[in-house]
Protein backbone atom coordinates (compact mmCIF):
# COMPACT_ATOMS: atom_id res chain seq x y z
CA UNK A 1 0.00 0.00 0.00
CA UNK A 2 2.24 2.75 -1.35
CA UNK A 3 1.52 5.79 -3.47
CA UNK A 4 3.44 6.41 -6.67
CA UNK A 5 6.29 8.05 -4.72
CA UNK A 6 6.73 4.93 -2.55
CA UNK A 7 5.25 6.53 0.59
CA UNK A 8 3.02 4.13 2.63
CA UNK A 9 -0.65 5.05 2.72
CA UNK A 10 -2.61 5.56 5.97
CA UNK A 11 -4.26 2.13 5.50
CA UNK A 12 -0.85 0.54 5.04
CA UNK A 13 0.45 2.04 8.26
CA UNK A 14 -2.58 0.74 10.21
CA UNK A 15 -2.23 -2.74 8.70
CA UNK A 16 1.47 -2.72 9.58
CA UNK A 17 0.66 -1.84 13.18
CA UNK A 18 -1.72 -4.82 13.42
CA UNK A 19 0.96 -7.13 12.08
CA UNK A 20 3.47 -5.77 14.55
CA UNK A 21 1.05 -6.24 17.45
CA UNK A 22 0.42 -9.89 16.45
CA UNK A 23 4.14 -10.45 16.20
CA UNK A 24 4.81 -8.98 19.64
CA UNK A 25 1.94 -10.71 21.46
CA UNK A 26 2.37 -14.19 20.00
CA UNK A 27 3.79 -16.86 22.32
CA UNK A 28 6.83 -18.69 21.01
CA UNK A 29 7.75 -22.20 22.18
CA UNK A 30 11.47 -22.39 21.50
CA UNK A 31 14.15 -25.08 21.57
CA UNK A 32 17.75 -25.18 22.75
CA UNK A 33 20.23 -24.06 20.08
CA UNK A 34 23.11 -26.33 21.09
CA UNK A 35 23.78 -30.05 20.65
CA UNK A 36 24.49 -33.22 22.55
CA UNK A 37 27.92 -33.55 24.12
CA UNK A 38 29.92 -36.32 22.48
CA UNK A 39 31.55 -37.67 25.62
CA UNK A 40 30.01 -38.68 28.89
CA UNK A 41 32.77 -37.25 31.02
CA UNK A 42 36.29 -38.60 30.99
CA UNK A 43 37.91 -39.24 34.28
CA UNK A 44 41.05 -37.29 34.97
CA UNK A 45 44.16 -39.45 35.08
CA UNK A 46 45.25 -40.63 38.49
CA UNK A 47 47.75 -38.20 39.98
CA UNK A 48 51.13 -39.56 41.04
CA UNK A 49 51.88 -40.46 44.68
CA UNK A 50 55.34 -38.95 44.32
CA UNK A 51 57.46 -37.50 41.55
CA UNK A 52 60.56 -39.44 42.65
CA UNK A 53 61.83 -41.65 39.84
CA UNK A 54 59.01 -40.57 37.51
CA UNK A 55 59.21 -39.48 33.87
CA UNK A 56 57.60 -36.13 33.02
CA UNK A 57 57.01 -35.04 29.41
CA UNK A 58 56.98 -31.41 28.28
CA UNK A 59 54.54 -30.39 25.54
CA UNK A 60 54.58 -26.93 24.05
CA UNK A 61 53.95 -24.99 20.84
CA UNK A 62 57.28 -23.17 20.93
CA UNK A 63 56.06 -19.64 21.61
CA UNK A 64 55.77 -17.43 24.71
CA UNK A 65 58.81 -18.44 26.80
CA UNK A 66 57.90 -22.04 27.49
CA UNK A 67 61.53 -23.02 26.86
CA UNK A 68 62.67 -20.83 29.77
CA UNK A 69 59.91 -22.12 32.04
CA UNK A 70 60.54 -25.79 31.31
CA UNK A 71 64.28 -25.31 31.97
CA UNK A 72 63.53 -23.78 35.37
CA UNK A 73 61.12 -26.54 36.41
CA UNK A 74 63.50 -29.21 35.21
CA UNK A 75 66.31 -27.69 37.25
CA UNK A 76 64.22 -27.21 40.42
CA UNK A 77 62.34 -30.52 40.31
CA UNK A 78 65.54 -32.47 39.74
CA UNK A 79 66.79 -31.02 43.04
CA UNK A 80 63.57 -31.90 44.85
CA UNK A 81 62.77 -35.39 43.47
CA UNK A 82 65.60 -37.90 43.09
CA UNK A 83 65.48 -39.92 39.91
CA UNK A 84 62.92 -37.70 38.16
CA UNK A 85 63.45 -37.60 34.38
CA UNK A 86 62.15 -35.21 31.75
CA UNK A 87 61.37 -35.74 28.08
CA UNK A 88 61.96 -32.42 26.34
CA UNK A 89 59.40 -30.57 24.25
CA UNK A 90 61.96 -30.82 21.43
CA UNK A 91 61.30 -34.56 21.30
CA UNK A 92 57.62 -34.12 20.45
CA UNK A 93 57.63 -31.13 18.06
CA UNK A 94 55.26 -28.14 18.00
CA UNK A 95 51.86 -29.29 19.24
CA UNK A 96 50.17 -26.26 17.65
CA UNK A 97 52.15 -25.56 14.50
CA UNK A 98 52.43 -26.19 10.79
CA UNK A 99 52.78 -29.92 11.41
CA UNK A 100 50.37 -30.20 14.34
CA UNK A 101 48.13 -32.98 13.02
CA UNK A 102 51.10 -35.32 12.52
CA UNK A 103 52.61 -34.33 15.88
CA UNK A 104 49.40 -35.04 17.77
CA UNK A 105 48.82 -38.30 15.93
CA UNK A 106 52.27 -39.51 16.94
CA UNK A 107 51.88 -38.34 20.53
CA UNK A 108 50.29 -41.41 22.24
CA UNK A 109 52.94 -43.72 20.82
CA UNK A 110 55.77 -41.38 21.80
CA UNK A 111 54.45 -41.05 25.34
CA UNK A 112 54.40 -44.87 25.61
CA UNK A 113 57.82 -45.16 24.05
CA UNK A 114 59.29 -42.86 26.70
CA UNK A 115 57.35 -44.48 29.58
CA UNK A 116 55.89 -41.12 30.48
CA UNK A 117 54.10 -40.90 33.85
CA UNK A 118 52.92 -37.30 33.66
CA UNK A 119 52.79 -34.36 31.25
CA UNK A 120 53.14 -30.60 31.66
CA UNK A 121 51.63 -28.76 28.69
CA UNK A 122 51.39 -25.16 27.53
CA UNK A 123 49.94 -23.76 24.32
CA UNK A 124 50.35 -20.10 23.40
CA UNK A 125 47.95 -18.72 20.88
CA UNK B 1 50.45 -23.56 31.97
CA UNK B 2 48.28 -20.47 31.65
CA UNK B 3 48.85 -16.76 31.68
CA UNK B 4 46.26 -15.33 34.08
CA UNK B 5 44.19 -13.79 31.30
CA UNK B 6 43.61 -17.24 29.87
CA UNK B 7 42.33 -19.06 32.94
CA UNK B 8 38.66 -18.97 31.91
CA UNK B 9 39.51 -20.14 28.42
CA UNK B 10 41.66 -22.94 29.81
CA UNK B 11 39.02 -24.10 32.27
CA UNK B 12 36.19 -24.05 29.73
CA UNK B 13 38.26 -25.76 27.05
CA UNK B 14 39.31 -28.49 29.48
CA UNK B 15 35.69 -28.98 30.52
CA UNK B 16 34.63 -29.23 26.87
CA UNK B 17 37.26 -31.90 26.35
CA UNK B 18 35.87 -33.88 29.27
CA UNK B 19 38.63 -32.87 31.67
CA UNK B 20 36.92 -30.39 33.98
CA UNK B 21 39.09 -29.40 36.94
CA UNK B 22 42.28 -30.20 35.05
CA UNK B 23 45.00 -28.67 37.26
CA UNK B 24 46.90 -25.69 35.92
CA UNK B 25 49.66 -23.31 36.88
CA UNK B 26 49.12 -19.60 36.37
CA UNK B 27 51.56 -16.89 35.38
CA UNK B 28 50.27 -13.52 36.62
CA UNK B 29 49.82 -11.33 33.53
CA UNK B 30 51.23 -12.08 30.09
CA UNK B 31 54.80 -13.43 29.85
CA UNK B 32 55.57 -11.07 26.95
CA UNK B 33 55.61 -8.13 29.37
CA UNK B 34 57.95 -9.72 31.92
CA UNK B 35 61.79 -9.62 31.91
CA UNK B 36 63.50 -13.00 32.26
CA UNK B 37 64.78 -12.42 35.83
CA UNK B 38 61.26 -11.71 37.03
CA UNK B 39 59.96 -14.73 35.12
CA UNK B 40 62.57 -16.88 36.90
CA UNK B 41 61.26 -15.85 40.33
CA UNK B 42 57.63 -16.57 39.46
CA UNK B 43 58.30 -19.86 37.70
CA UNK B 44 60.67 -21.22 40.36
CA UNK B 45 58.34 -20.00 43.14
CA UNK B 46 54.54 -20.10 43.09
CA UNK B 47 54.26 -21.72 39.66
CA UNK B 48 56.54 -24.60 40.66
CA UNK B 49 54.34 -25.28 43.69
CA UNK B 50 51.27 -25.34 41.45
CA UNK B 51 52.94 -27.73 39.00
CA UNK B 52 53.90 -30.17 41.75
CA UNK B 53 50.42 -30.01 43.27
CA UNK B 54 48.87 -30.50 39.82
CA UNK B 55 50.88 -33.66 39.24
CA UNK B 56 50.37 -35.18 42.69
CA UNK B 57 47.00 -34.08 44.13
CA UNK B 58 43.87 -35.64 42.63
CA UNK B 59 41.29 -32.97 41.65
CA UNK B 60 37.56 -33.59 42.21
CA UNK B 61 35.57 -34.98 39.27
CA UNK B 62 32.91 -32.77 37.71
CA UNK B 63 29.27 -33.67 38.32
CA UNK B 64 26.85 -34.61 35.53
CA UNK B 65 24.50 -31.85 34.38
CA UNK B 66 21.38 -32.86 32.43
CA UNK B 67 20.86 -30.97 29.16
CA UNK B 68 17.78 -30.61 26.95
CA UNK B 69 17.01 -32.99 24.10
CA UNK B 70 16.90 -31.38 20.69
CA UNK B 71 13.14 -30.82 20.42
CA UNK B 72 12.46 -30.08 24.10
CA UNK B 73 10.73 -26.74 24.56
CA UNK B 74 13.15 -24.85 26.79
CA UNK B 75 11.17 -21.62 27.00
CA UNK B 76 7.76 -20.19 26.11
CA UNK B 77 7.04 -16.51 25.93
CA UNK B 78 6.47 -13.42 23.84
CA UNK B 79 9.02 -12.03 21.42
CA UNK B 80 10.71 -9.76 23.95
CA UNK B 81 10.80 -12.46 26.62
CA UNK B 82 12.42 -14.89 24.18
CA UNK B 83 15.10 -12.31 23.39
CA UNK B 84 15.83 -11.78 27.08
CA UNK B 85 15.95 -15.53 27.71
CA UNK B 86 18.43 -16.09 24.89
CA UNK B 87 20.60 -13.19 25.99
CA UNK B 88 20.64 -14.38 29.61
CA UNK B 89 21.75 -17.83 28.52
CA UNK B 90 24.38 -16.54 26.12
CA UNK B 91 22.56 -18.00 23.11
CA UNK B 92 22.65 -14.87 20.97
CA UNK B 93 25.34 -12.34 20.09
CA UNK B 94 23.19 -9.37 21.07
CA UNK B 95 21.12 -8.78 17.98
CA UNK B 96 17.51 -9.98 18.10
CA UNK B 97 17.08 -13.60 17.02
CA UNK B 98 14.19 -15.21 15.21
CA UNK B 99 12.61 -17.50 17.84
CA UNK B 100 13.55 -21.12 16.95
CA UNK B 101 10.12 -22.74 17.09
CA UNK B 102 9.51 -26.31 15.94
CA UNK B 103 7.45 -25.28 12.92
CA UNK B 104 10.17 -22.93 11.67
CA UNK B 105 12.82 -25.61 12.16
CA UNK B 106 10.70 -28.15 10.28
CA UNK B 107 10.43 -25.69 7.42
CA UNK B 108 14.23 -25.49 7.22
CA UNK B 109 14.57 -29.29 7.39
CA UNK B 110 12.25 -29.65 4.38
CA UNK B 111 14.89 -27.83 2.32
CA UNK B 112 17.66 -30.38 2.76
CA UNK B 113 17.87 -34.03 1.72
CA UNK B 114 19.94 -34.76 4.83
CA UNK B 115 18.49 -36.52 7.86
CA UNK B 116 17.84 -34.21 10.79
CA UNK B 117 19.90 -36.38 13.15
CA UNK B 118 22.91 -36.72 10.87
CA UNK B 119 26.07 -35.80 12.75
CA UNK B 120 28.30 -33.64 10.54
CA UNK B 121 31.22 -33.66 12.94
CA UNK B 122 32.44 -32.92 16.42
CA UNK B 123 32.03 -29.25 17.24
CA UNK B 124 34.95 -28.04 19.32
CA UNK B 125 35.91 -26.93 21.92
CA UNK B 126 32.61 -27.98 23.54
CA UNK B 127 32.82 -31.49 21.95
CA UNK B 128 29.21 -31.35 20.82
CA UNK B 129 27.46 -33.07 17.94
CA UNK B 130 27.17 -30.79 14.93
CA UNK B 131 23.86 -32.01 13.51
CA UNK B 132 21.61 -31.04 10.64
CA UNK B 133 19.04 -30.20 13.31
CA UNK B 134 21.28 -27.69 15.07
CA UNK B 135 22.13 -26.15 11.69
CA UNK B 136 18.42 -25.53 11.17
CA UNK B 137 17.93 -24.08 14.67
CA UNK B 138 20.79 -21.63 14.32
CA UNK B 139 19.79 -20.81 10.75
CA UNK B 140 16.33 -19.84 11.99
CA UNK B 141 17.83 -17.72 14.76
CA UNK B 142 20.20 -15.92 12.38
CA UNK B 143 17.40 -14.66 10.17
CA UNK B 144 18.07 -17.01 7.27
CA UNK B 145 15.31 -18.11 4.94
CA UNK B 146 14.46 -21.86 4.90
CA UNK B 147 15.80 -22.18 1.36
CA UNK B 148 19.29 -21.22 2.57
CA UNK B 149 19.40 -24.49 4.51
CA UNK B 150 21.46 -26.49 1.94
CA UNK B 151 24.11 -23.75 2.01
CA UNK B 152 24.16 -23.79 5.81
CA UNK B 153 24.64 -27.56 5.93
CA UNK B 154 27.55 -27.32 3.46
CA UNK B 155 29.12 -24.58 5.58
CA UNK B 156 29.05 -26.69 8.73
CA UNK B 157 30.37 -29.71 6.83
CA UNK B 158 33.29 -27.55 5.72
CA UNK B 159 33.72 -26.19 9.26
CA UNK B 160 34.03 -29.75 10.58
CA UNK B 161 36.78 -30.69 8.10
CA UNK B 162 39.98 -31.20 10.15
CA UNK B 163 41.93 -29.31 7.47
CA UNK B 164 40.13 -26.12 8.51
CA UNK B 165 40.87 -26.51 12.22
CA UNK B 166 37.81 -24.74 13.64
CA UNK B 167 38.85 -25.81 17.15
CA UNK B 168 41.48 -23.02 17.12
CA UNK B 169 39.04 -20.18 16.38
CA UNK B 170 39.12 -18.97 19.98
CA UNK B 171 42.72 -17.79 19.57
CA UNK B 172 43.79 -14.26 20.43
CA UNK B 173 44.03 -12.84 16.87
CA UNK B 174 40.27 -13.54 16.68
CA UNK B 175 40.31 -14.96 13.20
CA UNK B 176 37.06 -14.63 11.32
CA UNK B 177 36.16 -16.72 8.32
CA UNK B 178 35.34 -15.65 4.79
CA UNK B 179 32.61 -17.80 3.29
CA UNK B 180 32.59 -17.88 -0.52
CA UNK B 181 29.57 -19.18 -2.42
CA UNK B 182 29.59 -20.28 -6.05
CA UNK B 183 27.03 -21.74 -8.42
CA UNK B 184 23.60 -21.22 -9.91
CA UNK B 185 22.23 -21.10 -6.38
CA UNK B 186 23.59 -17.54 -6.08
CA UNK B 187 20.82 -16.20 -8.30
CA UNK B 188 18.18 -18.56 -6.96
CA UNK B 189 18.76 -17.35 -3.41
CA UNK B 190 19.48 -13.71 -4.20
CA UNK B 191 23.12 -13.42 -3.14
CA UNK B 192 24.67 -10.09 -4.04
CA UNK B 193 27.94 -10.41 -5.97
CA UNK B 194 28.01 -6.93 -7.52
CA UNK B 195 28.53 -3.50 -6.04
CA UNK B 196 28.70 -3.60 -2.19
CA UNK B 197 29.35 -7.34 -2.30
CA UNK B 198 30.58 -7.33 1.31
CA UNK B 199 28.10 -4.80 2.73
CA UNK B 200 25.15 -5.79 4.96
CA UNK B 201 21.91 -5.19 3.15
CA UNK B 202 21.39 -8.40 1.22
CA UNK B 203 19.60 -11.03 3.25
CA UNK B 204 21.38 -14.09 1.89
CA UNK B 205 24.89 -12.67 2.24
CA UNK B 206 24.22 -11.13 5.65
CA UNK B 207 22.18 -13.78 7.43
CA UNK B 208 24.37 -16.68 6.26
CA UNK B 209 27.41 -14.74 7.46
CA UNK B 210 25.69 -14.20 10.81
CA UNK B 211 24.88 -17.93 10.99
CA UNK B 212 28.60 -18.80 10.97
CA UNK B 213 29.27 -16.94 14.20
CA UNK B 214 25.94 -18.09 15.73
CA UNK B 215 26.90 -21.72 15.15
CA UNK B 216 30.37 -21.19 16.61
CA UNK B 217 28.72 -19.71 19.70
CA UNK B 218 25.86 -22.10 20.31
CA UNK B 219 27.21 -25.44 19.14
CA UNK B 220 31.01 -25.17 19.13
CA UNK B 221 30.89 -23.18 22.36
CA UNK B 222 33.04 -20.17 21.46
CA UNK B 223 31.91 -17.55 23.96
CA UNK B 224 33.78 -14.25 24.49
CA UNK B 225 35.31 -14.01 27.99
CA UNK B 226 35.43 -17.80 27.93
CA UNK B 227 36.70 -20.04 25.16
CA UNK B 228 36.74 -17.18 22.63
CA UNK B 229 39.91 -15.30 23.64
CA UNK B 230 40.00 -12.89 20.70
CA UNK B 231 41.97 -9.86 21.83
CA UNK B 232 39.76 -7.40 19.96
CA UNK B 233 37.59 -9.59 17.76
CA UNK B 234 35.64 -8.37 14.81
CA UNK B 235 32.27 -8.77 13.21
CA UNK B 236 31.21 -11.88 11.31
CA UNK B 237 31.99 -11.52 7.62
CA UNK B 238 29.35 -10.97 4.99
CA UNK B 239 29.30 -13.92 2.58
CA UNK B 240 31.26 -13.34 -0.63
CA UNK B 241 29.48 -14.45 -3.79
CA UNK B 242 31.39 -14.62 -7.05
CA UNK B 243 30.40 -12.70 -10.14
CA UNK B 244 30.44 -15.88 -12.17
CA UNK B 245 28.89 -14.83 -15.46
CA UNK B 246 31.26 -11.91 -15.96
CA UNK B 247 34.23 -14.05 -14.91
CA UNK B 248 33.31 -16.70 -17.44
CA UNK B 249 32.48 -14.19 -20.15
CA UNK B 250 35.98 -12.75 -19.85
CA UNK B 251 37.54 -16.19 -20.12
CA UNK B 252 38.63 -16.88 -16.55
CA UNK B 253 37.72 -19.87 -14.46
CA UNK B 254 35.61 -19.24 -11.37
CA UNK B 255 36.87 -20.05 -7.90
CA UNK B 256 34.67 -23.15 -7.96
CA UNK B 257 36.34 -24.36 -11.15
CA UNK B 258 39.75 -23.70 -9.58
CA UNK B 259 38.71 -26.08 -6.83
CA UNK B 260 37.98 -28.81 -9.40
CA UNK B 261 34.23 -28.42 -9.88
CA UNK B 262 32.16 -27.53 -12.92
CA UNK B 263 31.00 -24.03 -13.86
CA UNK B 264 27.73 -23.30 -12.08
CA UNK B 265 28.06 -26.09 -9.51
CA UNK B 266 26.78 -25.04 -6.12
CA UNK B 267 29.67 -24.78 -3.70
CA UNK B 268 30.67 -23.30 -0.40
CA UNK B 269 34.29 -22.47 0.45
CA UNK B 270 35.48 -21.33 3.86
CA UNK B 271 38.86 -19.76 4.45
CA UNK B 272 40.46 -17.97 7.40
CA UNK B 273 40.31 -14.20 7.11
CA UNK B 274 41.71 -12.51 10.18
CA UNK B 275 42.16 -9.31 8.26
CA UNK B 276 40.76 -7.90 5.03
CA UNK B 277 42.67 -4.98 3.56
CA UNK B 278 41.34 -2.84 0.79
CA UNK B 279 43.76 -1.84 -1.95
CA UNK B 280 41.99 1.14 -3.40
CA UNK B 281 42.47 2.44 -6.90
CA UNK B 282 44.79 -0.18 -8.26
CA UNK B 283 43.44 0.62 -11.69
CA UNK B 284 45.78 1.46 -14.55
CA UNK B 285 45.61 1.21 -18.34
CA UNK B 286 48.49 -1.24 -18.09
CA UNK B 287 47.52 -4.64 -16.69
CA UNK B 288 50.91 -5.42 -15.22
CA UNK B 289 50.89 -2.13 -13.31
CA UNK B 290 47.59 -3.21 -11.72
CA UNK B 291 49.27 -6.39 -10.51
CA UNK B 292 52.20 -4.40 -9.13
CA UNK B 293 49.78 -2.13 -7.27
CA UNK B 294 48.07 -5.15 -5.69
CA UNK B 295 51.42 -6.72 -4.78
CA UNK B 296 52.56 -3.51 -3.10
CA UNK B 297 49.54 -3.63 -0.85
CA UNK B 298 50.19 -7.28 0.00
CA UNK B 299 53.61 -6.20 1.25
CA UNK B 300 52.07 -3.30 3.19
CA UNK B 301 49.92 -5.56 5.32
CA UNK B 302 52.47 -8.44 5.30
CA UNK B 303 49.64 -11.01 5.33
CA UNK B 304 50.69 -12.50 8.69
CA UNK B 305 53.87 -13.75 7.13
CA UNK B 306 55.19 -14.88 10.52
CA UNK B 307 53.36 -18.16 10.03
CA UNK B 308 55.02 -18.64 6.66
CA UNK B 309 58.33 -18.18 8.49
CA UNK B 310 57.33 -20.99 10.78
CA UNK B 311 56.78 -23.48 7.98
CA UNK B 312 53.08 -23.05 7.31
CA UNK B 313 51.43 -22.50 3.95
CA UNK B 314 49.51 -19.22 3.89
CA UNK B 315 46.53 -18.81 1.54
CA UNK B 316 45.73 -15.15 0.80
CA UNK B 317 42.34 -14.34 -0.72
CA UNK B 318 42.44 -11.70 -3.44
CA UNK B 319 39.09 -10.26 -4.53
CA UNK B 320 39.19 -8.23 -7.74
CA UNK B 321 36.37 -6.41 -9.48
CA UNK B 322 35.11 -7.26 -12.96
CA UNK B 323 36.54 -3.90 -14.10
CA UNK B 324 40.05 -5.02 -13.11
CA UNK B 325 39.48 -8.41 -14.68
CA UNK B 326 38.55 -6.74 -17.97
CA UNK B 327 41.88 -4.89 -18.22
CA UNK B 328 43.76 -8.06 -17.33
CA UNK B 329 41.96 -10.26 -19.83
CA UNK B 330 42.00 -7.62 -22.59
CA UNK B 331 45.79 -7.70 -22.31
CA UNK B 332 46.00 -11.49 -22.31
CA UNK B 333 46.51 -12.20 -18.62
CA UNK B 334 45.24 -15.63 -17.66
CA UNK B 335 44.50 -16.49 -14.05
CA UNK B 336 47.54 -18.78 -14.02
CA UNK B 337 49.81 -15.96 -15.19
CA UNK B 338 48.37 -13.57 -12.62
CA UNK B 339 49.01 -16.08 -9.82
CA UNK B 340 52.55 -16.57 -11.07
CA UNK B 341 53.09 -12.81 -11.08
CA UNK B 342 51.78 -12.51 -7.52
CA UNK B 343 54.02 -15.39 -6.45
CA UNK B 344 57.16 -13.92 -7.95
CA UNK B 345 56.59 -10.26 -7.22
CA UNK B 346 54.62 -9.93 -3.97
CA UNK B 347 57.71 -9.32 -1.85
CA UNK B 348 58.35 -8.00 1.61
CA UNK B 349 61.48 -6.13 2.73
CA UNK B 350 62.51 -7.96 5.91
CA UNK B 351 63.70 -4.77 7.64
CA UNK B 352 60.08 -3.62 7.82
CA UNK B 353 59.47 -6.29 10.47
CA UNK B 354 60.16 -5.77 14.17
CA UNK B 355 59.96 -7.40 17.59
CA UNK B 356 58.55 -10.91 17.85
CA UNK B 357 57.79 -11.04 14.13
CA UNK B 358 61.43 -10.38 13.25
CA UNK B 359 62.50 -13.03 15.79
CA UNK B 360 60.23 -15.49 14.05
CA UNK B 361 61.90 -14.64 10.75
CA UNK B 362 65.31 -15.45 12.26
CA UNK B 363 63.94 -18.67 13.64
CA UNK B 364 62.46 -19.62 10.29
CA UNK B 365 65.82 -19.07 8.61
CA UNK B 366 67.53 -21.16 11.31
CA UNK B 367 65.04 -23.94 10.76
CA UNK B 368 65.48 -23.71 6.99
CA UNK B 369 61.80 -23.02 6.32
CA UNK B 370 61.00 -22.26 2.67
CA UNK B 371 64.62 -21.56 1.62
CA UNK B 372 63.63 -20.96 -2.01
CA UNK B 373 61.20 -18.20 -1.00
CA UNK B 374 62.84 -16.81 2.16
CA UNK B 375 66.48 -17.40 1.33
CA UNK B 376 69.00 -18.58 3.88
CA UNK B 377 70.55 -15.29 5.01
CA UNK B 378 69.83 -13.34 8.21
CA UNK B 379 70.29 -10.12 6.23
CA UNK B 380 67.22 -7.96 6.70
CA UNK B 381 67.88 -5.52 3.86
CA UNK B 382 66.48 -7.82 1.24
CA UNK B 383 63.11 -8.80 -0.20
CA UNK B 384 61.48 -12.16 0.40
CA UNK B 385 58.54 -13.90 -1.23
CA UNK B 386 55.34 -14.21 0.74
CA UNK B 387 53.79 -17.55 -0.28
CA UNK B 388 55.08 -21.01 -1.11
CA UNK B 389 53.66 -21.41 -4.63
CA UNK B 390 51.41 -19.56 -7.11
CA UNK B 391 48.42 -21.77 -6.30
CA UNK B 392 48.40 -20.49 -2.72
CA UNK B 393 46.49 -17.42 -3.91
CA UNK B 394 42.70 -17.71 -3.98
CA UNK B 395 41.33 -15.27 -6.54
CA UNK B 396 37.64 -14.36 -6.64
CA UNK B 397 35.90 -11.82 -8.88
CA UNK B 398 33.16 -9.75 -7.21
CA UNK B 399 32.20 -6.20 -6.32
CA UNK B 400 31.48 -3.09 -8.31
CA UNK B 401 31.81 -3.90 -12.02
CA UNK B 402 32.79 -0.29 -12.67
CA UNK B 403 35.48 0.27 -10.04
CA UNK B 404 39.13 -0.57 -9.56
CA UNK B 405 39.42 -1.70 -5.93
CA UNK B 406 40.82 -4.94 -4.57
CA UNK B 407 40.34 -6.69 -1.23
CA UNK B 408 43.12 -8.85 0.18
CA UNK B 409 42.24 -11.26 2.95
CA UNK B 410 44.73 -13.19 5.03
CA UNK B 411 44.62 -15.56 7.97
CA UNK B 412 46.66 -15.39 11.15
CA UNK B 413 47.55 -18.73 12.69
CA UNK B 414 47.67 -22.45 12.08
CA UNK B 415 44.07 -22.31 11.18
CA UNK B 416 41.49 -21.93 8.50
CA UNK B 417 42.99 -23.58 5.44
CA UNK B 418 40.45 -23.33 2.59
CA UNK B 419 37.84 -26.09 2.45
CA UNK B 420 35.24 -26.42 -0.31
CA UNK B 421 32.02 -28.46 -0.08
CA UNK B 422 29.26 -29.15 -2.57
CA UNK B 423 25.82 -27.87 -1.66
CA UNK B 424 23.50 -30.85 -1.42
CA UNK B 425 20.01 -30.01 -2.77
CA UNK B 426 16.80 -31.99 -2.33
CA UNK B 427 15.16 -33.55 -5.43
CA UNK B 428 12.27 -31.06 -5.33
CA UNK B 429 14.59 -28.05 -5.09
CA UNK B 430 13.06 -26.17 -8.05
CA UNK B 431 9.59 -26.51 -6.56
CA UNK B 432 10.81 -25.33 -3.17
CA UNK B 433 12.52 -22.27 -4.64
CA UNK B 434 9.45 -21.45 -6.74
CA UNK B 435 7.18 -21.84 -3.70
CA UNK B 436 9.47 -19.64 -1.62
CA UNK B 437 9.41 -16.90 -4.25
CA UNK B 438 5.63 -17.14 -4.59
CA UNK B 439 5.24 -16.98 -0.81
CA UNK B 440 7.09 -13.66 -0.65
CA UNK B 441 4.67 -11.91 -3.00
Amino acid sequence: MEDSAGIPSAEGIVAGRHLQEDFMTETYDVVWPSGRQMHKGHRLARRLDSLEGKTVAQLWDWVFKGDIMFDIWEREMTKLYPGIKFVSWREFGEIHGANEHAVLEALPEKLKEHNVDAVIVGVGC
Amino acid sequence: MLCSGFVNQGKMTAKGLGMANLPHTIHPGHVNFVPDDQLEKTVAGPMLEQVVKGLTVQPPEDGYIAEPEKSDIVFSGGFDAVQEHFLENGWSEGLPVVPPTLDRIEDFLRHTPRHRDEVLGKAMPASREATVWSVAVNGVMSGCRPEYMPVLVAIVEAMMDPAFGHEHLGHTPATETQIIVNGVILKELGFNFGQAALRPGFQANTSVGRFWRMYLRNVCGFIPHGTDKGCFGGNFRIVLAESEDLTHKMGWTTHGEDEGYGFGENLVTITACTEMTQAIEVGDPNAEQILKNIEARMADNNMFIQFFFRGMVTRPLVVITPAILKVLTDQGWTKTRVRQHFYENAKLRVSRLSGMILNRFYRGINEKCWPEQLGTSMDTERDIQMVSKPEDFLIVVAGDPDRDHTMIGSGNGYIGFPVTRKVDLPDNWSDLVAAAKAGRK
